[in-house]
């Protein structure tokens, strides 16, 4: 080969053949089928049941059950296509064509039709399973995108944790006996109309009643007005449909289906009103940032933020109705706090005097030395080789934070 | 078809003396990482020696001091400062040491 | 006794393909010692491992590097298919190795341009580039992206190439062989191109075992180790043998590459032929629970994957030591009595990725 013009040949024929690129933009490029150019959803489809939102890597997707939308920040969308292929109802797919470059970040949000307060209700249909057709097969509980369904083959039992559940209805869709079936609200009403008249209206009984107005929003007529300043609560004799879903859906059960008369008569004065006030507490050690309290809090009064571990309380917009004290699967939440600053901060039980020092059991002390990282004047001094275990009584300062942090619990304030 | 590899327990004195041998069997080092457990931290070494794969777990606690091999492995000292910079590790005597520079993270040993 | 001075090179620079800091100690125009600093790209992925479902970690992991993005994924699924001891099915092993030899091919090609970029051969540099839009746009098509895939799932692949679009393939190739051979003729018989790089850079190979070189730089020394003989995905069925290079300079290690890409088609053509018929993924229930390492060989070297999971969504620890990382005390000992002049082809001989290096 020549070794001073081998690539002559190449330059010769580059002189007289057309160029290699595209043009652009006058020539676009016509991308192949299967280019994750952007995403696309069929609103109508959707269930919002968030599933694409925990999928999401990079956080791009938001879903909103109660107002029914679904919006994306297609700048932070990075085409992976993890949503499309966990969508239950494959309502996501992928567009060859890419979003347009711009200025600021863009975002799309799609509402669906009629999606307002009532609809939400009506979508969150929990299945039931036909226990009599039921074989137990197991396939219901494996196909669960939530884990929310457990299945005994040999105790024969059929079990179902309603708060993992996002009624996305897979389960409906594999069960091969076609046992199950979602809607149990229509059941569960049966069930309360079983315990009253057709004609019956529902009542509040004051005394428990808390307005946090869970009632109102679930009334599929609009029927039902509440004030919490004027201590009003009403129904409109006209619109209830005696369904009975306000009395099944009430946090207190505080209302009662009674008769028209008992219903509508006249008020006592000044009814006493509730005196719940105290507010709800996580333990944090227990909690996991599941985000169910919040996202079940008619109030919108809880912040829960998985990534950072963080979970706040807004005292103002609390009205201490105890849903979210209900809804924690792992039962970390009570209602304890007296104050705002005491539900958002860690438990500090101080049972010991202002002047008290610490002391640890040297017994049950392992010598671990988190406490000495935890002084905030480095007043423990913790030596392991040696086991020893001094406090500097001088620097103490006697916030105890050394007893809290102790994980053999060994330190006492005396 | 998945590759067998060793996987030994070493103490901590141990590191030296099997570097050494390694290095007079002609080996190379791989990869030295670090993982955080409840009360320390484990350290892997990995080394190839004629195409095998060995390597050797060592488990430390929080402030256990380490002897780096960079004396003997000089391709070591990345990777030492590596650790000793994300996760806190007390390496002593690594023959280039960036002192906590080598990735200047703004926070201090985020893996700890 | 001349004065020394010291010159820093990097990150920013129009020679410099990588984001990486070295500071040259000069002798009057000899190099006398060299410095590195990286840490310009950390992002800190694998921190990122706790916080997110390792099913979702996937799509992290590849983008920690936009060339060798593939094998990363796949060194990952395989780590996690070895701690839960999922075997995947025959047809998605045959998938990956395909998809891998391609990276392959595209990573050697986008080097070979950025040699030539570094010695001044523009056009040369434009034309190898041309050669490598014709693969992206393969990848495009079987895929759904030219740079990310995003085509790796724990327990198989999430796309298929059926028989058109592998034959469509294949044709494409043998067409682009020719090409590709035009071009790789030049760099290995042109005159200016053999008096830049012969005698550039001797890596001895007692060096390279001490300093920890892989990939190219270790097999154009004359070590006979290739990370693919072990046999992972569907290596161990195919035919090829181990390319290595007698003299150690860098003129050696161009050699190594390029032969590497004519051994990228055969082993191509080799897994199209033999590739068996049925499902490309299997479902994977649980979480990960034990630890496991995994080596690869990608287009740089030998990559080292280790996970360590403890029952929960969230692995404890997602290690990568990628080959540029290992590469780079070769890079120092190299860089030591070169010319001033050489020092932008010893850093690109060592084929630096420094995304990847950084995580």
């Amino acid at each position: 080969m020549n070794k001073y013009g081998s690539f002559a040949g190449g330059v010769l024929k580059s002189l007289f053949t057309k160029p290699a690129t595209y043009g652009y933009p006058f020539n676009k490029k016509e991308y192949p089928e299967r280019t994750r150019g952007s995403i696309v959803i069929d609103i109508d489809g959707c269930i919002f049941c968030g599933l694409c939102e925990k999928k999401c890597p990079s956080n791009a997707i938001k879903v909103d059950r109660n107002s029914g939308t679904w919006s994306i920040d297609r700048m932070g969308c990075v085409q992976c296509e993890n949503c499309v292929n966990g969508c239950p109802k494959k309502v996501l797919s992928t567009n060859v064509n890419y979003t347009a470059p711009n200025t600021s970040i863009t975002v799309d949000t799609f509402k669906k039709a009629g999606s307002e307060n009532a609809e939400s209700v009506g979508e969150a249909c929990m299945p039931k399973a036909d226990l009599d057709a039921c074989v137990f097969c197991g396939i219901c509980a494996k196909n669960c995108p939530q884990g929310a369904l457990s299945v005994d083959r040999a105790n024969k039992s059929w079990k179902l944790d309603e708060t993992l559940c996002v009624s996305c209805g897979l389960c409906t869709e594999k069960c091969p006996k076609k046992c199950i079936e979602m809607g149990a609200d229509e059941t569960k009403n049966e069930i309360a109309l079983k315990q009253y008249d057709v004609d019956d209206f529902p009542k509040a009984d004051k005394k428990s009643c808390v307005y946090c107005g869970i009632c109102a929003l679930a009334c599929p007529q609009g029927a039902i007005e509440l004030d919490k300043d004027s201590n009003m609560w009403t129904v409109n004799e006209d619109k209830c449909i005696h369904c009975g879903i306000c009395y099944y859906k009430c946090p207190k059960k505080c209302i009662d289906m009674v008769d028209r008369d008992t219903a509508f008569a006249a008020e006592e004065e000044n009814p006493a009103t509730s005196e719940q006030t105290n507010l709800p507490k996580a333990d944090l050690d227990k909690c996991v940032y599941c985000t169910l309290c919040a996202k079940n809090c008619p109030q919108g009064a809880l912040t829960v933020d998985r990534a950072e571990k963080i979970w706040k309380l807004d005292a103002d917009s609390c009205v201490s109705c105890g849903l979210c004290v209900d809804k924690c699967p792992k039962k970390c939440i009570d209602m304890s706090a007296s104050s705002a600053s005491e539900a958002n901060e860690p438990e500090f039980k101080r049972g010991y005097d202002i002047d008290a020092v610490p002391t640890a059991n040297l017994d049950t002390c392992v010598f671990c030395g988190i406490c000495a990282k935890a002084c905030p004047q480095d007043a423990v001094t913790v030596d392991r080789e040696n086991k020893t275990w001094t406090i500097d009584e001088e620097k103490c300062i006697h916030c105890a934070i050394c007893a809290y942090k102790c994980p053999k619990k060994c330190i006492e304030m005396k | 078809m998945r590759e067998n590899y060793e996987l030994k327990i070493l103490a901590p004195d141990q590191i030296t003396i099997k570097a050494h041998s390694l290095r007079n069997k002609g080996a190379r080092l791989s990869q030295i990482c670090s993982v955080r457990t409840k009360d320390g931290f484990d350290l892997l070494y990995s080394y190839v020696l004629d195409g095998l794969f060995k390597n050797y777990k060592v488990s430390i606690d929080e402030d256990t001091p380490i002897e780096s091999i960079t004396a003997i492995f000089p391709n070591a000292f990345l990777y030492e400062n590596e650790m000793s910079e994300l996760f806190g590790i007390n390496i002593k005597y690594i023959a280039l040491d960036y002192k906590n520079k080598l990735y200047d993270i703004a926070v201090e040993t985020p893996f700890k | 006794m001349s004065k020394r001075s010291i010159v820093p090179f990097g990150p920013q620079h129009p020679v410099l393909p990588e984001p990486i800091h070295l500071d040259l100690v000069l002798e009057d125009e000899k190099v006398v010692e060299a410095i590195p600093s990286i840490g310009f790209v950390h992002r800190g992925l694998e921190k990122l491992v706790e916080k997110r479902n390792f099913h979702d970690y996937m799509y992290v992991i590849e983008r920690i590097c936009g060339i060798c993005s593939f094998m990363h994924g796949m060194g990952y699924a395989e780590g996690i298919e070895r701690i839960m001891d999922v075997e995947i099915p025959d047809r998605a092993k045959y998938l990956r190795t395909i998809w891998c030899e391609m990276s392959r091919l595209h990573s050697h090609l986008l080097w070979l341009g950025l040699l030539a970029d570094a010695f001044g051969f523009e056009s040369l540099f434009m034309h190898c580039w041309r050669m490598r839009e014709t693969i992206l746009d393969m990848f495009e098509a079987s895929t759904g992206g030219r740079v990310i895939f995003s085509v790796n799932k724990i327990g198989g692949v999430l796309k298929d190439m059926d028989d058109s679009m592998l034959k469509t393939f294949v044709d494409m190739f043998d067409k682009m062989e020719e090409e590709v051979r035009q071009l790789t003729n030049v760099f290995l018989n042109d005159y200016t191109v053999a008096s830049r790089l012969k005698g550039v850079g001797i890596l001895t190979k007692e060096d390279a075992i001490l300093n920890g070189a892989v990939g190219p730089m270790m097999r154009a020394a004359g070590i006979e180790s290739d990370t693919r003989k072990l046999g992972y995905a569907a290596y161990g069925d195919i035919d090829f043998d181990i390319i290595t290079g007698k003299d150690c300079d860098s003129f050696a290690r161009c050699e190594v590459r390029i032969n590497e890409i004519f051994q990228s088609f055969s082993i191509i053509r080799q897994a199209v032929a033999k590739i068996p018929a049925g499902p490309v993924a299997v479902d994977v229930k649980g979480n990960p629970n034990g630890e496991a390492f995994v080596r690869l060989e990608q287009p740089r070297g030998e990559a080292v994957f280790y996970f360590r999971g403890d029952g929960t969504q969230f692995l404890n620890r997602a290690r990568v030591r990628t080959p540029t990382f290992a590469n780079i005390p070769s890079l120092v000992k190299i860089l030591e009595g070169c010319d001033f002049a050489d020092v932008p082809i010893l850093v690109l001989t060592i084929d630096p990725c420094v995304s990847c290096t950084e995580r």
